[in-house]
């Protein structure tokens, strides 16, 4: 190494050393020698015959030059000396892991060998020989935890331990905290990692912070290509755990890749092809999001397999698949809709969710102004008022739809309940478009106003009117669940539906808005469908009042205006917040079974408990008692499942109000992480060494590591005064400063 | 074939008598045309159909005009009623009734049709085929003053053809259709306003009426069904509700013993099909 050839020892002595000057026992002597000797040259050279016919900032220069020669010959004569610790030898261990997780079967960056066997060749021929005169070697391997090796002397590594690469994933921090753990009180000098990088594993109980609090250094060593060209790979999938029966669900795939082509997503429930779309892929964008809409099925649950067909040249097939569980539950969901006049889109929506297994809509209609009419109502008290008479009975409802009715038809405590219904409760609102809807029926003075998606403004004129327009759905609404219209039809379906006969000018949108669907007109588009989250629940207006020309224009085989319906009303359902809920996530602790409870006001509930009855996969049963944690109102167990497939949980629940039972289902050890971005993680690796005082290697590269060893690890170590004064860089500086001088006179008239 | 001596007649008689004449094509209709259709209203729409016959059967002669039988107290019967509509209920009606044809493209934007004086209507294949997919897709038919067996039979025929497999059905006086505004306990007789009288009697004469009438004593309203038993189609038999409209102006005693009830029942049809 260059620096060291020059500066006599290794940069990691320079870096962790002090400089000190062994010579000098009184430092104002020499520092008074030193100011006689710059007092002495400085006036010799600016006032001397010789140099006199230099003009003065070359006689200043000539001076500087020769002060720093004579400095730096004081400095040599004082004993320059780097006092730093260096690793006792023999005294201390030095842990080295090796990954031998799933990834680790991969081939190395440019060559045949895998990653492991890489790693192995590196430790036999180049780290056991350095290391063995330095500290006493601690072996392990590692996946998702850490086991202790131990060889006999003359051992190949190889033979030694049969050291082969699982199918497991990878847990590189929580591995290497465990290590460290494990040498609590003996000394350790360094860690020594050899690994790729992949960490799948659950960190949430170790983080870096833990890592760097234990004082020794972790140094890595990277293996493994940086870029695997052509590979692509499906690297999540994001979507609803539960569906409504005869629903669209939409899935949200997220794919990386470094190639350029054409890749096909098929969607299969068993052998039973759901949905199939084809995705063009771009070099210039190595991430690709792209959204999939298939049908819920009937009640049940679907084993949805999500499956990539990349273009030819594709590395790994192992990370084009991912499983996901769907539930397909038929709880009924309650929509009020309250609406001030008979008019058609009020039929028609009726109509579009007549007879549906989910949708339960009950309407209540002002036909005269001191008569209404109610409908589907579940007994004569319903509705019988006019509005629910209490908080409890309006949050027994899921979704509220606001048709054309004015602001003045509510008492202000009932425009108070509209807004916590969406702030508090978690429900949706919808607000249809209407000659007494939105701003022409004085919404913007209310307290709901707070909770929609626009500024409602009817100062500069009426809003509602007649209009001739065609829809659109936007970016957002292409993608949203709320508005999907039929398997990969996209805008196509839109394009083609009966234009909208009149219009509810908005005001402006808030931040928060979103718009999914858009009217144009004389290529003018104006926002149709905005929706907003707001406090726990979901607003949205849809500023029309004639979708039901999409059912009387169309021919009668034409789903579309009931698909429409359907989907956005079972979507703004799916987005409102239940009462009992269940939720289940996977943790490297096992499955963690998650109740959460609210009483009838939507507040946590209490005096709760909850039980649950895991069905395994050979069907044998689990039962366990879910526990009160800290937050009010919420149950959890965790439970460690045995054999991968899938998992049915019971829960069930009760409360002073009554007892319901809930089933979901999770899939256990369905996806290997292993071959998920299965290039080298460099960047972890640097962290974990970055925050620990160690250095990230390259395996191409890994000679410095003894000397970074011996100057930067920690255990036993003993103090070390390295002289300085030989060192060839500072002779070589004297040098050339003296040659400097000399060219200068030269160049300036042999002074 | 039978159009050019209905011609020749409509225009000796204009040329004679300088009246008005309304072909059933509507091409000359006096009455509102090129009407705004604005969907923020509901639209009362009136059918225009062909009738079978001549004089007398396809056209008639009243109160000074010659009317063809599909437009049969239009469009004053509708007039009238959008006021009442617009007094009564928080309907919002359009003031100016709309007339299509069965076959016109756009009857979709009126989901409530209503026809008059069907007894000798003439209906094509075409005129089956675009209100069987009408109906289907969630429109609503009302055929109102039609008397007797012949004007029925008539009737019944068209709609074999229009929903075959389906058939007339009775609609029973505790239907949700007499009850959604008006609580109403029979299905009222109105006749037209020339031959009301102020005895018992409110059924027309026979003579009017497409022969064989048999039968004009008793007001029923009939109905077809769809298979989740709401009604698409009523034909309201007997009776004349449209004239209790029309004439509501044309009398108090008339106005309070038939126009009364013919708004109830209006309101009543409208505000059903405007909730099913």
């Amino acid at each position: 190494m260059l620096f060291e050839k020059l500066f006599s020892y290794p940069l990691e002595a320079f870096a962790t050393g002090t400089f000190l000057f062994a010579n000098v026992f009184q430092p104002l002597w020499w520092l008074t020698g030193a100011g006689v000797v710059v007092v002495i040259i400085t006036i010799s050279v600016m006032a001397g015959v010789r140099t006199k016919s230099l003009v003065w900032w070359r006689r200043l220069t000539i001076a500087g030059l020769q002060i720093a020669v004579a400095l730096g010959v004081i400095a040599l004569l004082a004993g320059p000396v780097l006092q730093t610790t260096t690793l006792q030898h023999g005294a201390n261990n030095i842990a080295v892991l090796i990954d031998t997780s799933g990834s680790m079967s991969f081939p190395n960056a440019n060559d045949e060998q895998t990653r492991l066997n890489a790693a192995l060749e590196l430790l036999e021929l180049q780290l056991i020989p350095a290391l063995s005169g330095l500290a006493e070697m601690a072996l392990f391997t590692f996946d998702n935890s850490a086991v202790r090796r131990t060889m006999q002397h003359g051992d190949s590594v190889t033979d030694a331990f049969s050291i082969e690469a699982t199918d497991a994933e990878t847990n590189l921090i929580a591995s290497t905290a465990s290590v460290l753990d494990s040498f609590k009180g003996a000394p350790l000098a360094a860690v020594i990692v050899l690994s790729d990088g992949a960490d799948n594993g659950d960190n949430s109980t170790v983080d870096m912070a833990a890592l760097a609090a234990h004082g020794v250094p972790v140094h890595t060593i990277g293996f493994g290509a940086h870029s695997l060209p052509g590979e692509v790979q499906l690297v999540d999938v994001q979507m609803a755990a539960d569906a409504p029966p005869a629903s669209r669900v939409s899935a949200l795939l997220v794919i990386e890749h470094t190639t350029s082509g054409e890749a096909v997503i098929h969607v299969r429930d068993g052998g039973v092809l759901l949905a199939i779309q084809r995705v063009q892929l771009s070099a210039k964008t190595p991430t690709v999001r792209t959204e999939i809409t298939f049908d819920s099925g009937g009640t049940g649950i679907r084993e949805l397999s999500f499956e990539l067909t990349p273009p030819p040249g594709d590395v790994l097939a192992e990370n084009n698949q991912i499983h996901r569980l769907l539930t397909v539950n038929d709880r009924r969901r309650r929509f009020l809709y309250l609406e001030g006049e008979p008019r058609w889109e009020y039929k028609f929506i009726r109509r579009a969710v007549a007879g549906d297994e989910v949708l339960e809509l009950v309407s209540w209609l002002r036909t005269t102004d001191r008569k209404t009419y109610r409908q589907g109502v579940s007994n004569e008290d319903e509705l019988a008022d006019g509005f629910p008479p209490d908080l409890e009975s309006l949050y027994g409802y899921d979704v509220i739809i606001l048709g054309s009715i004015a602001a003045t038809s509510f008492t202000e405590e009932q425009h108070e309940w509209l807004e916590s219904f969406v702030a508090e409760r978690g429900g949706s609102l919808l607000a249809l478009a209407g000659r007494e809807a939105l701003a022409e029926g004085g919404w913007d003075v209310t307290p709901l106003a707070a909770a929609l998606p626009v500024i409602l403004d009817r100062k500069t004129g009426p809003t509602y009117g007649s209009a001739n327009g065609t829809v659109r759905p936007t970016r957002d609404g292409l993608v949203s669940p709320l508005t999907q219209l039929g398997a990969g039809e996209g805008a196509d379906a839109w394009a083609t539906l009966p234009p909208l006969g009149d219009y509810q000018r908005l005001g402006t949108l808030k931040p928060a808005a979103t718009t999914l669907l858009e009217l144009v007109r004389g290529g003018t588009a104006s926002p149709l469908l905005v929706t907003q989250p707001y406090g726990l629940g979901t607003t949205a207006i849809l500023a029309t009042a004639t979708t039901w020309r999409w059912q009387m224009r169309t021919p009668p085989d034409d789903q579309r205006h009931g698909l429409f319906w359907r989907q956005l009303l079972r979507q703004l359902a799916e987005t409102a917040q239940r009462p009992r809920s269940v939720n289940l996530s996977m943790d490297s602790g096992g499955i963690v079974v998650r109740a959460s409870v609210r009483n009838k006001l939507f507040e946590p509930a209490a005096n709760i408990s909850a039980n649950a009855v895991i069905t395994h996969p050979d069907r044998s049963e689990t039962h366990l008692k879910l526990i009160p944690g800290d937050v009010p109102g919420v149950l959890a167990v965790r439970y460690v499942p045995g054999v991968p497939g899938v998992y049915r949980v019971d829960v069930s629940i009760e409360d002073p109000t009554g007892e319901e039972t809930i089933t979901r289902f999770i899939r256990t050890g369905a996806q290997n992480r292993e071959y998920l971005r299965p290039v080298q993680n460099e960047s972890l690796l640097r962290r974990i060494a970055d925050v620990t005082g160690g250095r990230y290697w390259s395996s191409d590269d890994v000679a410095g590591i003894t000397t970074a060893l011996t100057f930067t690890g920690s255990g036993i170590r003993s103090v070390q005064l390295l002289p300085l004064w030989y060192m060839p860089a500072l002779f070589a500086l004297l040098l050339a400063l003296k040659l400097g001088e000399w060219g200068l006179r030269r160049a300036w008239g042999r002074v | 074939m039978r159009l050019f001596p209905i011609a020749t007649l409509t225009l000796l008689m204009q040329m004679v008598y300088g009246l008005p004449v309304n072909a059933a094509s509507g091409s000359s209709f006096s009455g509102e045309e090129n009407v705004f259709i604005d969907l923020t209203e509901v639209n009362l729409t009136r059918v225009v159909y062909d009738s079978i016959g001549g004089w007398g059967e396809a056209y008639y002669r009243f109160e000074g005009r010659v009317w063809a039988r599909w437009e049969t107290d239009y469009p004053q019967a509708e007039h009238n009623f959008a006021k009442r509509l617009r007094q009564l209920t928080r309907l919002n009606p359009a003031a100016l009734p709309a007339r299509r044809r069965l076959t016109d493209p756009d009857l979709g934007d009126f989901p409530l049709i209503f026809m008059s004086d069907v007894g000798y209507a003439n209906f094509s294949p075409e005129d089956a085929d675009a209100l069987r997919d009408y109906l289907k897709n969630g429109g609503f038919l009302w055929a109102d003053d039609f008397w007797g067996d012949a004007e029925w039979a008539s009737l019944e025929r068209f709609m074999k053809v229009v929903l075959p497999g389906n058939r007339w059905r009775e609609v029973p006086i505790d239907h949700p259709i007499f009850h959604t505004v008006f609580e109403m306990d029979e299905m009222p007789q109105i006749p037209a306003r020339s031959f009301a009288g102020r005895g018992l009697q409110t059924s027309e004469p026979p003579w009017v009426h497409r022969y064989p009438a048999g039968s004009l004593e008793k007001a029923t309203m009939r109905g077809y069904f769809d298979d989740d038993g709401r009604l698409m189609v009523i034909g309201t038999h007997n009776t004349d509700v449209a004239d209790g409209w029309e004439r509501e102006a044309y009398g108090q005693w008339y106005f309070e013993r038939f126009s009364t009830k013919s708004y109830r029942l209006g309101v009543n049809v409208y505000t059903y099909v405007l909730t099913h």
